[in-house]
């Protein structure tokens, strides 16, 4: 008996869980109407800012036109984005979008999708080696390119850098790249390390602190996001290393934009625009349903903020 | 002694699908007496302290304490209403000292804070042990102490709830001689302080010494009670088994023939050293000692089951290495290990998996098992040693201990073995199936095979043994023949008195 | 003709120990169709949803059946999901490294990775019988360094860029709607079942698990047993991490993170006990199943990750209560 309550439960939990948790419902949108569009969303995760903000968006964009969309979050774990998607695939969802786990990770379930006929767009990250209609991210590459001027600038062409990396992820190897290239202008300016920090608060710190004790002389760190960037700011921080080394980050998170403002050695991030890659991505799947030809890539745009441009904003 | 009871239980009645477990049975105990139990396995001794304790609720009948009504809810309640239990398997936290144990639960604390006032916890723990007069350090951990010392401090432990009734279920069974008697010696005292004692035990010896009356159950009934002096051990055998049972020993000796198992020179140090043997086919060769002489030793030795530092193992004249019991029975070696629950016998399998166990290759054809073969098999032994089981496929630890030892017996009977080493075959088990598996001992000696039995009751030894060797702190010290031992003998040789020159 | 009798009583006993759980697989059905409907999605309940269902448990299966024998005999294997990492990017490795004929660089590639697990499986045995480390802790530290040697022969990041070939095991259907992976699973379950019910090793592991010392006693070759059950349990993980592999299309050093747990659930939620001497494949299929399709079902109607860890554990809890009632009884 007890089982069975248990049973009984689980299953009421799930009934709850399906409501709340799930989009479905969401947005006023009519439950399985006819002729309502339906889009299957298997995302990285849930636990980022940056994909709570464009969850919002898609949900918001896809509202506006009478849409629905299902969400399935992997946190990071490529067997279970697999699987979502092709869940996906069974329930016959009029089009998928994914930001990957591993971008060479959902290529043979990506050409499943096209298989049964379901075009696929990727968000935020890029799939290599499938053939997805449309990827909508932001200019990745043109961020890490200003992020470069503005550190050559800071420390007037000269420096020794090291990067929180997570080379695991196209749209960081963007970032990456275009960093390169703008430090490329500049001979004096050295990439002496890279050290992964997963991308995650914790792992960044640790990586951090370990890089701190073989190389004293850094005189800059690029987190390639704003955890990597946080947990080398904490790590600079506690090894009393505050008046040699500037930091720069990625994503612009509020505490990331609290640092700055505060006028900590977290100098500058590149913001994204969630939000905007979110809408546009669901711009670009009404588009293609509508017939339009669209471009394979849609690069959303990014800006630099420093301690400068945040008083600017909040002055008015 | 006074007449009004203690303890009364009338006509109690309990139930258990399918079977009349208990059927209007009474019992009466006086304070200040030792009340034996008796009954054989099966007999429903167990199921009806187990009422009395609280563990299980009884149909019918009624309980009266003092001489008026109660109903045990609980095992904490008969605790509290001074039913005090020993089992066999002791609940006493190994990590935790003496006094901890005693008051586990009920420690004294200072004031209302929630602290231990171990100044009084250990006071008052001293003065239970001076009650009994057992000298114990009370800060001393359990789990240092001996299993009589374990004991005391059980019987401690129940003085501590002003136990008016203690039941002690088999507590002779793992005890050296010197400790039975410093346990008879507590009893003793406290009878003096009017307690109330039923005494649960096999060895009938142990009724004659301490008991005052004896109750004796059969099948779920109660067939009488009567004071020990009126009593003959084959009297109260005969009310345990319904019958005249008229050879507790039914030995028969046959022809002693060629050398089947020599050893030479055995040696596990700190176990025996020096262990020299000759075994024959076609006789029982008997090992005793005192409990910790080394006997259970020197046979796991032989079977492979520990390492050997020095000695030669001959079978049938020729040197064998034995390094795993694998290999003793792939040699012909079998043994009936002390404690068939923890080594004898897989009690979550069925009675025909133990059947085969110790010799699968039988049963294999090709690849896999031949059930329909294997059950086969195991019907002829249930058939042929009387186990009294249901089926072949009832799970093991739903047989009777006497009927578990059958199934371990069968496991060893189906190797085939040439050589039999038997470590305490009859240890909890009633007279009825002890007889039994006497008889069964003296059909293998006629089929030639060779028997080593390991025992520490000496009516057994001297009834069934052609020879008997005597073993005290890992020495043999000497040897003597059925026609020339007597317990006397015996005795001065296990607690190496004198070495043999006979 | 009694043959027949008892090998009917013992069928009609097997749907009886079983019926609890899969009168939980039937309501599950039931219960994710209802609420799929209720959202525009239905045919949970339909042949292609569970063939799927069992396409993507095939790799928690495989690793499942050698986990059982794991179990049974008393043991536990925290490592298999470090297993399934190391052979997928050794796997994905050897096909890139080699290049063509790709058909050839598989085979090896495959032969390379199923003998990792083996000697990973090895390696724990050997800890646990010659060494006597308790299995917990030989198997806790080698999920930690097997999981660090698939992250540093990478680099850490997933090995991508393979030839189609290498999708095959994962992704092939030798009829259409019937995966290979399928098959697969299904065939190593039958194979499983017989050898811990008919075969001598299967018998001996039982044993083991009941009581170690009486069937060390009985001449049971103990820690050759118990050695070679790591080991299989070790090939099957491995096997498990190429199939992955396979249909992920990428070796990556980031799979399998928690699998050992949810392997260990499905295994208990099947009835076999933690505490070693009982157990069944049968159970553990049944097991994997109501956990696959409790999973499934909530992606299904829509219940993201983390709720449905909630809905996990607690069917989990229900299962082993159950296993208690069974055992108290």
């Amino acid at each position: 008996m007890r089982v069975i309550s248990f049973l009984l439960l689980g299953c009421g939990l799930a009934w709850g869980l399906s409501g709340c948790g799930g989009s479905a419902p969401e947005g006023g949108t009519p439950e399985g109407g006819a002729g309502t569009k339906v889009i299957g969303a298997a995302l990285l995760t849930k636990t980022h800012v940056f994909y709570q903000d464009m969850v919002e968006a898609m949900k918001a964009e896809a509202a506006k036109n009478n849409i629905t969309i299902r969400f399935q979050f992997a946190e990071f774990d490529g067997q279970k984005q697999n699987n979502h998607i092709e869940t996906f695939i069974q329930q016959k969802v009029d089009a998928l979008i994914i930001a990957p786990h591993d971008s060479g990770g959902v290529a043979p379930v990506i050409a499943e999708a096209r298989a049964a006929g379901i075009p696929v767009f990727t968000a935020d990250i890029a799939a290599t080696g499938a053939d997805v209609v449309s990827h909508i991210a932001s200019d990745n590459e043109a961020g890490g390119r200003l992020l470069g001027e503005y550190l050559a600038k800071l420390l007037g062409g000269k420096g020794k850098i090291a990067i929180i990396d997570h080379p695991i992820v196209s749209s960081v190897q963007d970032r990456t790249r275009g960093f390169e290239a703008a430090l490329a202008a500049f001979p004096e300016m050295q990439i002496v390390q890279r050290v992964p920090g997963d991308g995650q608060l914790d792992k960044a710190f640790t990586a951090t602190q370990r890089l701190l004790e073989a190389q004293k002389d850094i005189t800059a760190i690029f987190g390639i996001n704003d955890d990597s960037a946080l947990g080398a700011l904490a790590a600079v921080e506690s090894a009393g290393l505050s008046d040699s080394i500037v930091i720069v980050g990625f994503d612009g998170t509020p505490e990331a934009r609290k640092k700055i403002a505060e006028g900590s050695i977290l100098k500058a991030d590149t913001v994204q625009f969630p939000d905007k890659i979110g809408t546009a991505t669901i711009q670009t799947i009404v588009r293609y349903w509508n017939g339009e030809t669209v471009p394979p890539s849609i690069p959303v745009e990014v800006a630099v903020i420093d301690q400068e441009s945040l008083k600017n904003e909040a002055a008015p | 002694m006074s007449n009004n009871y203690v303890l009364e239980m009338k006509n109690v009645t309990k139930r258990f699908p399918g079977v009349l477990a208990l059927d209007g049975v009474q019992l009466n105990l006086r304070p200040g007496e030792v009340l034996c139990l008796l009954g054989e396995n099966g007999a429903g001794k167990s199921t009806l302290m187990k009422i009395l304790a609280g563990a299980q609720p009884k149909d019918e009948g009624e309980i009266l304490l003092d001489g008026v009504p109660i109903e045990i809810e609980s095992p904490h309640h008969a605790q509290e209403l001074g039913i005090s239990m020993i089992y066999q398997e002791f609940n006493l936290c190994p990590f935790l000292s003496v006094a901890e144990n005693i008051f586990l639960g009920r420690e004294p604390r200072r004031g209302r804070t929630p602290f231990i006032d171990w100044r009084k916890l250990y006071a008052d723990a001293e003065a239970i042990l001076q009650r009994i007069r057992v000298d114990l350090d009370v800060r001393r951990p359990v789990s240092e102490l001996s299993v009589a010392q374990q004991q005391m401090v059980e019987i401690a432990k129940a003085l501590s709830f002003n136990a008016k009734i203690i039941v002690m279920d088999e507590p002779s069974a793992t005890l050296t001689d010197h400790e039975l008697k410093a346990l008879f010696e507590l009893i003793k005292n406290l009878r003096r302080q009017e307690l109330g004692i039923i005494y649960i035990s096999h060895r009938l010896e142990e009724v004659f010494e301490i008991g005052s009356r004896v109750t004796v159950m059969r099948d779920g009934k109660y067939i009488d009670t009567k004071d020990v002096i009126d009593l003959t051990r084959e009297s109260i055998i005969q009310m345990m088994v319904g019958r005249e049972l008229k050879d507790e020993f039914p030995k028969v000796t046959f022809d002693v023939g060629k050398e089947r198992l020599r050893v030479e020179g055995l040696t596990r140090y700190g176990a025996f050293e020096n262990v020299s043997f000759t075994l024959n086919a076609g006789e029982i060769l008997g090992l005793t000692g005192l409990v910790g002489a080394g006997r259970t030793e020197v046979a796991r030795a032989i079977f492979g089951a520990d390492v050997l530092d020095a000695g030669t193992i001959y079978l049938d004249g020729a040197a064998v290495a034995i390094d795993s019991p694998k290999e003793a029975i792939r040699q012909g070696i079998g043994l009936l290990t002390e404690d068939r629950k923890l080594q004898g016998l897989v009690l979550g399998m069925t009675v025909r998996e133990n059947c085969t166990m110790a010799n699968l290759s039988a049963v294999v054809r090709g690849l896999f098992i031949d059930r329909g073969r294997e059950r086969e098999i195991a019907s002829q032994y249930v058939a042929d040693l009387n186990i009294k089981t249901p089926s072949v496929e009832q799970s093991a630890q739903n047989l009777s201990g006497g009927n578990q030892q059958k199934v371990v017996l069968a496991k060893w009977l189906f190797t085939k073995s040439r050589v039999l080493i038997f470590d305490e075959p009859t240890r909890g088990i009633d007279v009825g199936a002890k007889v039994e598996i006497y008889k069964l001992m003296n059909e293998l000696v006629r089929q030639g095979v060779a028997i080593l039995m390991i025992s520490s009751e000496l009516p057994e030894i001297l009834g069934m043994c052609d020879r008997i060797m005597v073993m005290h702190e890992g020495h043999i010290t000497g040897t003597v023949t059925r026609a020339a031992a007597t317990q006397e003998a015996i005795m001065h040789l296990a607690t190496g008195a004198e070495l043999a020159h006979a | 003709m009694p043959e027949r009798g008892r090998s009917f009583a013992g069928t009609r006993r097997l749907v009886l120990t079983f019926a609890p759980l899969l009168s939980a697989l039937v309501l599950e059905l039931i219960v994710f169709e209802v609420l799929g409907r209720r959202q525009g999605v239905p045919g949970f309940a339909s042949v292609e949803s569970l063939i799927a269902v069992l396409n993507q448990s095939a790799v928690l299966g495989i690793m499942a059946v050698g986990m059982t024998f794991v179990i049974i005999t008393g043991g536990i294997d925290l490592s298999v999901g470090s297993i399934v990492a190391l052979s997928g990017v050794l796997c994905a490795m050897i096909v890139q490294w080699g290049g063509s004929p790709a058909w050839l660089w598989l085979i090896v590639g495959m032969g390379a990775a199923l003998l990792s697990g083996a000697a990973a499986g090895a390696v724990a045995g050997a800890l646990v019988t010659r060494f006597a480390i308790p299995p917990f802790i030989a198997t806790l530290a080698l999920m930690s360094s097997l999981r660090g040697l698939a992250n540093l022969i990478t680099d850490g990041k997933p090995i991508s860029d393979l030839p189609d070939s290498y999708m095959y095991l994962g992704r092939h259907h030798l009829v259409p709607g019937l995966p290979l992976s399928v098959l697969l699973i299904l065939g190593i379950i039958v194979a499983g079942a017989i050898a811990l019910n008919h075969t001598r090793f299967g018998r001996q592991v039982l044993a083991i698990g009941g009581n170690e010392e009486a069937a060390r006693l009985s001449g049971v070759p103990v820690r050759r047993v118990k050695f070679f059950v790591y080991l299989i349990c070790g090939v099957l993980s491995a096997l498990a991490g190429v199939i992955l592999s396979s249909r992920l299309g990428s070796g990556s050093p980031k799979v399998g993170v928690a699998d050992e747990l949810a392997v260990i659930a499905a295994v208990v939620v099947g009835g076999t006990s933690l505490s070693g001497g009982r157990g069944s494949i049968g159970g553990t299929l049944v097991g994997l199943l109501v956990v696959a399709v409790l999973n499934s079902g909530l992606t299904w109607i829509g219940v993201e990750t983390f709720g449905q860890q909630v809905v996990l554990g607690l069917v989990i809890l229900g299962a082993v209560m159950l296993d208690r009632l069974k055992g108290g009884v």
